[in-house]
């Protein structure tokens, strides 16, 4: 995977709550592709690159958004001026053909790549309503933070009462990014309102060829019924219907 | 001062290889490919077996200390789905194909298919799989399987040079097997048996929190270059070594330790192999030897 070395231009720290913004003149991240990011140092721990979705992307300015929990997120923290990054990968949100307003739901910190998929949405003037939920462990200085991420929203709910089966009625397309029980909920919530999810599989390769970031999905010219796509290149965005969950 | 040209041409078992990279199995997809004929010298797809296979469920991967750890459960379409989309590995390098079976039928079967393939110039034994008719403990448990698939194999397979993949475990005496029954080099090692324990999942009580696989990367070359080393002093055939290289001087410590030609697996998700590439030519640069001399020299 060619990496790239990109200069740090902003770090925002809210208790564990990390935001990386770097300087970027490669190809434009699409809403819902990923980054991988790897420290730049010759160490070798960590020695996989994380995968990071794009929260972000204004200029040439490229923000990741992430919470530190083991030695990859401890290290990508650190004071570092710069940072090896690869250009945008995989496959992110599509349109979907609509005249409804759409509803972007996000769980925890992970809500990340909704952050971008609100700004081109509203680029696009395309009504949409932010549900993020479970902010409940995150710093005040988060959630104010948070409030501010998505200008373009027609409304914005923090932990409120969210999305529900009859409220999902109402919008012509579900995006979800969270945890994966809780894209399990919004799949659910969504019902046969057309939905995608952003899911996060531990990846190695990012490009396709170790089969390692598998994700389950409903293809039926396979005699099981079940078959694995990668979510690397066939996502990380996936049509909820797909999912073999 | 100009840097002096290097010639990274190595020979494998009468294959010429225009640098001695190689792409381990399972770790370089058609789709990955880029510039890879400028860094490697063969290409080496996933590993082929007889019928489709799912692989294991998620989660397959665990990150660890120079590492990783994979248990994928060698999902690929089968052969025929395999030669059917084969083209896509002709970027004009020598193609080995890495295969695995449960039986010693099975793998025969499959060298018969690539022995009549024009595109396929060698045949790699991935003998780290189970051995169904053995109570399904790997071929490399037993030198006398990995002796009875080499020879199986090896009578299907005329004029294409055949390779067998070990594990590390009864290294050396499934080398001296294999190379009594006909194998025309051996790759060293396959991955680690290893396991990740994660506490972050324990806590969340959400996805799995062990991962038991293979353990690949910097971890274990030294485990890898103990086998290469002692191997290669044992045995009269090439020996291709693999396991945790991730910079130039890893491709170095390998043709160092006796090994001709040398896979870039996991390392890849580390390093661009290109930046690989470049620092073994640097090196080669600063001792002033070509890659084939560094290689002659040290099996004399």
């Amino acid at each position: 995977m060619k990496r790239h070395r990109v200069e740090v231009t902003e770090r925002i720290r809210f208790g564990t709550h990390h935001a990386i913004t770097y300087r970027w003149t490669g190809p434009a991240p699409e809403p819902g592709q990923f980054v991988t990011a790897h420290p730049d140092n010759d160490a070798l721990d960590p020695f996989l690159p994380r995968s990071f979705y794009v929260h972000d992307h204004e200029g040439d300015r490229v923000t990741l958004l992430f919470m530190v929990i083991g030695p990859t997120t401890r290290a990508l923290a650190s004071e570092a001026n710069t940072l090896l990054v690869s250009a945008p990968l995989g496959n992110g949100f599509h349109p979907v053909e609509t005249s409804e307003p759409l509803a972007l739901v996000g769980g925890g910190a992970l809500f990340s790549p909704l952050g971008l998929l609100s700004r081109n949405l509203a680029w696009r003037k395309i009504a949409h309503t932010v549900y993020i939920h479970n902010t409940e462990n995150a710093s005040r200085e988060f959630v104010e933070w948070v409030s501010g991420r998505f200008p373009g929203a027609e409304m914005l709910e923090i932990d409120g009462p969210g999305l529900t089966a009859e409220t999902a009625q109402g919008y012509g397309g579900v995006y979800g990014s969270g945890p994966h029980e809780f894209l399990k909920e919004v799949r659910q919530t969504a019902g046969a309102v057309p939905c995608q999810l952003a899911l996060r599989e531990r990846m190695a390769c990012a490009d396709g060829s170790c089969w390692g970031c598998a994700v389950p999905v409903n293809e039926s010219t396979v005699s099981t019924g079940k078959k694995y796509a990668r979510s690397c290149v066939d996502g990380p965005v996936f049509e909820a219907a797909r999912l073999a969950w | 001062m100009v840097a002096r040209a290097v010639d990274l041409g190595v020979e494998l078992c009468g294959i010429w290889l225009r640098t001695p990279l190689i792409p381990a199995a399972g770790t370089l997809g058609s789709e990955a490919l880029g510039a890879a004929e400028r860094i490697y010298g063969a290409m080496l797809p996933k590993t082929v077996t007889p019928s489709s296979r799912e692989g294991n469920p998620p989660p397959r991967i665990a990150g660890t200390a120079a590492g990783m750890i994979n248990s994928i459960g060698l999902q690929n379409s089968g052969v025929e789905r395999f030669l059917e989309e084969l083209d896509a590995f002709e970027v004009g390098l020598p193609l080995i194909v890495s295969v695995a079976g449960e039986t010693a039928a099975e793998f025969t079967a499959l060298c018969e298919r690539m022995a009549t393939d024009g595109r396929v110039s060698a045949v790699e034994l991935n003998l780290s799989c189970p051995n169904t008719e053995r109570g399904g403990i790997s071929f490399c448990a037993s030198p006398e399987a990995v002796g009875e698939v080499v020879a199986a194999c090896r009578e299907v397979l005329p004029g294409k040079p055949l390779l067998a993949k070990l594990t590390f475990d009864g290294a050396l005496r499934n080398a001296v097997e294999a190379e009594e029954s006909g194998a025309d080099a051996l790759t060293l090692i396959n991955t680690v048996p290893a396991i990740a324990v994660d506490v972050h999942a324990f806590k969340g009580g959400e996805r799995d929190v062990f991962l038991r696989g293979g353990l690949s990367g910097p971890a274990i070359k030294p485990i890898a270059l103990r086998a290469v080393y002692e191997v290669s002093r044992v045995v009269k055939i090439p020996v291709v070594g693999c396991g945790g290289v991730a910079r130039g001087t890893d491709v170095a410590e390998f043709m160092l330790a006796g090994a001709s030609a040398v896979q870039v697996g996991s390392g890849r998700y580390y390093r661009d192999a290109a930046e690989i590439l470049g620092e073994f030519v640097a090196y080669l640069q600063e001792i002033g030897m070509n890659a084939r001399e560094l290689a002659d020299r040290v099996r004399a």
